[in-house]
């Protein structure tokens, strides 16, 4: 008996099958098509939201590390009144925006966004967003400070290589180096070298030793110093007051 | 005169302000200041050129408050040399060569920049110097290209 509607259904079955099938191995991908349509449709981001969200989460994972400082401070409060020790030391960060370079290849200077006005004087380091040593204020404005690169070939401050050795640390635009230590025999290649920033209460590590020379007529050693911010460009500064 | 003054201001405060924004952050070692009054001493007047070197040296050293900047120095008499060079006509025999010729010139310029901030910066070491060097002359032939400035005459004091 030959019933067409039968056969037309059963090839309906069939082809319908065949989708279920296709859209099956498809899956993922599907319901990625479908969450990004509905992502359009109900909420649309833009490049504000995103970067609220963003900040929004990074605040969050800042809040739980400042609540384990907060723990570590205290404990140091107390370990610090049982030993009796008297100096304390206090910092506060400026934020302000590179305003522009300076035009002169020979020289790493920035403009930035903070003057006498918000208590920023000359002699001040600068951190950028890392937490890595950016530079020193060489200048003060009303409202704007010029901020002297840690690659300037001008730049220079006293520096601790390792535990206990001194030098002077000294930018320079092929690479910096730290001049006139006198003994080098417990200096190795790979100690840190840092800066005593007389605001905050540990050192800030600029970089490790690279490269250990002497010249036979001199009578200091020179240390070839790899910094730890190298990209030496930044779009906003904190200064340390 | 005055328009071509004033033609020349606009190139080199226009390339100041590439300087400052420093698209590039620092691996372009160059000094678009310094390529923009090379461009204007190859190719324009004495007088004209002269003005460029002035407008260029001051905004070289713009954000330096205090001190005195030997660019003032530098470029006006850069720009004498180069027009010696053209007055002789060391490499100007043939217009063939003059694409090559402007280019040694340029290279003159660079070196000679290299030399005086080397010695007033402490000595720098060769692969800034070699990489300010070749980026520069790159960019001097692009930035030539594209300011496409018409050579002045060589006798236009």
């Amino acid at each position: 008996m030959y019933l067409p509607s039968r056969s037309k259904v059963k090839i309906s079955l069939l082809i319908l099958a065949g989708i279920f099938l296709l859209f099956l191995s498809f899956k993922s991908f599907v319901s990625y098509l479908l969450f990004f349509t509905a992502e359009r449709l109900f909420s649309p981001q833009t490049n504000s939201q995103k970067t609220i969200s963003t900040l929004e989460q990074e605040m969050v994972a800042r809040d739980l590390k400042l609540a384990e400082y907060k723990t570590l401070l205290e404990e140091n409060d107390r370990l610090r009144k049982a030993l009796d020790f008297k100096t304390k030391t206090s910092y506060q960060l400026t934020g302000a925006e590179v305003l522009v370079f300076s035009p002169s290849a020979w020289q790493r200077l920035v403009v930035i966004s903070a003057g006498r006005d918000q208590g920023i004087e000359k002699g001040f380091f600068a951190i950028d967003a890392e937490g890595n040593l950016a530079g020193k204020i060489v200048e003060v404005d009303k409202n704007f400070s010029r901020l002297m690169l840690v690659s300037d070939p001008d730049f220079s401050a006293p520096v601790f290589i390792g535990k206990n050795n001194l030098g002077l640390f000294k930018g320079g635009l092929a690479g910096a180096q730290v001049l006139y230590i006198e003994d080098a025999e417990s200096i190795t290649v790979g100690d840190p070298v840092s800066l005593k920033v007389s605001q905050l209460p540990i050192p800030l590590e600029i970089g490790k030793v690279k490269r250990l020379t002497k010249d036979s007529n001199s009578l200091f050693w020179d240390l070839e110093v790899e910094l730890i911010q190298k990209k030496g460009f930044f779009s906003k500064v904190y200064i340390i007051k | 005169m005055i328009k071509s003054v004033f033609k020349v201001f606009l190139i080199i405060f226009g390339l100041f302000i590439l300087d400052s924004v420093k698209p590039f952050g620092y691996s372009l070692s160059v000094e678009f200041v310094f390529l923009g009054f090379v461009i204007v001493a190859l190719t324009q007047p004495l007088p004209i050129a002269f003005f460029g070197a002035l407008f260029a040296a001051y905004f070289r050293d713009f954000f330096i408050s205090s001190g005195f900047s030997l660019s003032w120095l530098e470029f006006p008499l850069l720009c004498v040399a180069i027009r010696y060079i053209r007055l002789h006509r060391i490499f100007l025999d043939r217009q063939r060569y003059f694409f090559i010729a402007r280019g040694v010139l340029a290279g003159f310029c660079l070196l000679v920049h290299s030399l005086v901030n080397s010695l007033t910066s402490g000595l720098t070491g060769p692969i800034f110097l070699l990489q300010f060097f070749i980026q520069s002359l790159c960019l001097y032939y692009l930035m030539d290209y594209l300011l496409q400035l018409k050579a002045g005459p060589d006798h236009s004091f």
